[in-house]
């Protein structure tokens, strides 16, 4: 071998050698910048109601992937129809990518209030993750709105009210069996699965 | 930081740039002698270890370049990390090593060549060009799934076998040398009963 | 026949290094050839017949309304491929028309095996995502695992490949 070729391979072990000490290379997370993440928290596109999510699950909308981020106790003594149980701690797992790094699904997280959900939200946006909402209200609103709606007041209601109640009505029968302030109870079994069917009108009378 | 583009370059000046390192590219393919199908299939029999010692030096090159440039905070190369989809990849490169023996060249090998006035370099991209053709035209039907299958993401190699970024460099780096070495005493051995035309055309 | 001349392989490789770091610094893309010759044939189905073109699921993520998908950095790059190597061999005095192959092998024979080997390539490429230059040299270079497993496959099946289509390249005794 040539002296110049020598010199050539010499040169690259050195170079070769002195990246041994390079700290190593951090797969990036997309860091999101403190500003944008603030506005982001305070913007309103980020919450689902009570209502849409119910509104989803009577329609058997397969779009939408609910995620509850409570424990596991909780999770198997009550959750919404169709929720998947993913803890804070067990999220960033790479077996959930699938649920979460979706575009074409809506992905909606919900804890008892707000609060949990929030914290998950907090962690997923500060990755790659985008679009990820939030149950407003959470379970607790979840009972006060549609197992257990509310009629408004007299001088409250409104059309829209009226009809909004209609629907948690509906909604309520749904997904407990029983209907609010009526004598029959049926039972039905909880936790259906989410059928991919064909999105459904929701009709005016009885769904 | 780089790469460049497209925070800081904008579009058309990043294609002439593309332009302005294809000359580069062409000019040491054809003057490395890459325009000539007996020595890039040479490496395969041994008697020319050309395609092996440009091939390593120029990975070995980029590979510490780039990691050291990272490391100075010039560039991030994590955003240029291509997908690895390991099954395609393993039976496409089965298919080009055929190709490769067949053939005599590679892509961008034989348009150094075609450009320069090999014949056969120019068969050879036609042939490049019915296969892309085939492909497009069939790949609903045969190829897509295929195509799509094994998706691991982005792995980067070190990570994928454990070991710090630096030292996989300099472990390359060691047997990429020692595989010159060989390659070299191979060719060396082989010299000995070439003829004195082959040793011409070959530029040994 | 006088003696080709060549750089020496080690200078060349290094030179080849330092280009594929501008190409990663300057433009983000390493250095390919495959996907020129894909972009190239992306344009002329989109030429053809755009709705085709819209349709098929390979090209349709490659051709929009009004765009011409041409333009991409390969093509360019490839561009100066063709001129460079032109620049090259003007130099080195090898700018002619002639056929490399082994001597033993018949033009018309060489010419048809360029063929067959040229398709092989278009398949594997594109199933492959890429040829020796933008999946195996470029992948080394950000150490990505798709370029060591190009590396392995093509290097290693084609030792294989070789041994058994020796006659092609090595004139044996019966030859």
């Amino acid at each position: 071998m040539k002296r110049r070729e020598i010199i050539i391979l010499s040169l690259l072990l050195i170079g070769a050698f002195f990246t041994i000490f390079f700290p190593n290379i951090k797969s990036q997370e997309n860091i999101i910048g403190y500003k944008e993440l603030l506005s982001e928290i305070n913007k309103v596109g980020r919450y689902a109601t009570t209502d849409e999510i119910a509104n989803a699950i009577i329609n058997n909308d397969p779009s939408y992937i609910l995620i509850d981020v409570r424990d596991v106790k909780q999770f198997k003594s009550y959750t919404i129809d169709g929720a998947v149980n993913i803890t804070l701690d067990k999220i960033m797992d790479e077996e959930y990518k699938d649920y979460l790094n979706t575009e074409s699904y809506t992905v909606v997280l919900f804890s008892n209030g707000s609060s949990k959900a929030d914290q998950v939200w907090l962690k997923l946006r500060c990755t790659d993750y985008k679009g990820i909402r939030v149950m407003k209200g959470g379970l607790n609103e979840w009972f006060k709105t549609i197992i257990n709606p509310q009629k408004p007041i007299d001088n409250e209601m409104t059309a829209a009210k009226e009809k909004q109640y209609l629907f948690r009505k509906q909604a309520s029968f749904y997904f407990t069996g029983t209907q609010v302030s009526s004598g029959v109870i049926k039972t039905k079994s909880n936790n259906k699965p989410i059928v991919k069917r064909k999105k459904k009108e929701v009709s005016g009378g009885c769904g | 930081m780089g790469p460049l583009y497209p925070d800081i370059i904008n579009p058309e000046l990043n294609l002439l740039i593309g332009f302005l390192i294809g000359i580069g590219f062409g000019f040491i393919l054809e003057a490395s002698g890459f325009t000539n199908t007996r020595k890039l299939a040479g490496i395969f029999y041994g008697y020319d270890a050309t395609v092996i010692k440009v091939f390593f030096t120029a990975a070995l090159t980029a590979m510490i370049g780039l990691y050291t440039l990272h490391y100075l905070g010039w560039i991030d190369i994590t955003k240029t990390m291509p997908t690895t989809f390991w099954i395609p990849t393993l039976i496409g490169g089965v298919v080009m090593g055929l190709g490769f023996v067949i053939g005599g060249f590679c892509p961008g090998t034989s348009l150094s060549a075609a450009a320069t006035g090999k014949v056969d370099a120019m068969a050879f991209i036609v042939g490049v060009m019915i296969g892309i053709f085939g492909f497009i035209l069939t790949f609903g039907s045969i190829w897509e799934g295929l195509r799509k299958s094994g998706n691991l993401g982005k792995v980067d190699i070190t990570e994928w076998i454990g070991i710090k970024e630096g030292l996989f460099i300099f472990l390359f780096t060691l047997i990429a040398v020692i595989t010159f070495v060989i390659f070299q005493k191979w060719q060396d051995h082989w010299k000995k009963k070439l003829s004195q035309d082959d040793i011409n055309d070959l530029g040994l | 026949m006088n003696t080709n001349k060549y750089i020496n392989p080690y200078v060349g490789g290094i030179l080849l290094g330092l280009f594929i770091i501008a190409a990663y610094y300057f433009s983000g893309e390493g250095l390919g050839s495959s996907g020129g010759f894909r972009d190239v044939a992306v344009t002329a189905i989109d030429a053809v017949s755009p709705e085709y073109a819209q349709s098929n699921a390979y090209t349709t993520n490659r051709v929009a309304e009004g765009v011409n998908p041409i333009h991409t950095w390969l093509v360019y790059e490839l561009l100066g491929v063709i001129l460079g190597a032109i620049i090259s061999a003007a130099i080195f005095g090898r700018l002619k028309f002639n056929i490399g192959k082994a001597p033993h092998i018949t033009s018309k024979k060489r010419l048809y095996l360029a063929v067959i080997g040229g398709i092989l390539w278009g398949i594997g490429t594109q199933l492959g995502r890429g040829c020796t230059s933008g999946l195996v040299l470029s992948g080394m270079a950000v150490n990505s695992l798709s370029g060591y497993i190009g590396l392995a496959t093509i290097f290693g099946s084609g030792f294989i490949f070789a041994f058994i289509f020796k006659k092609l390249w090595i004139k044996s005794k019966n030859n």
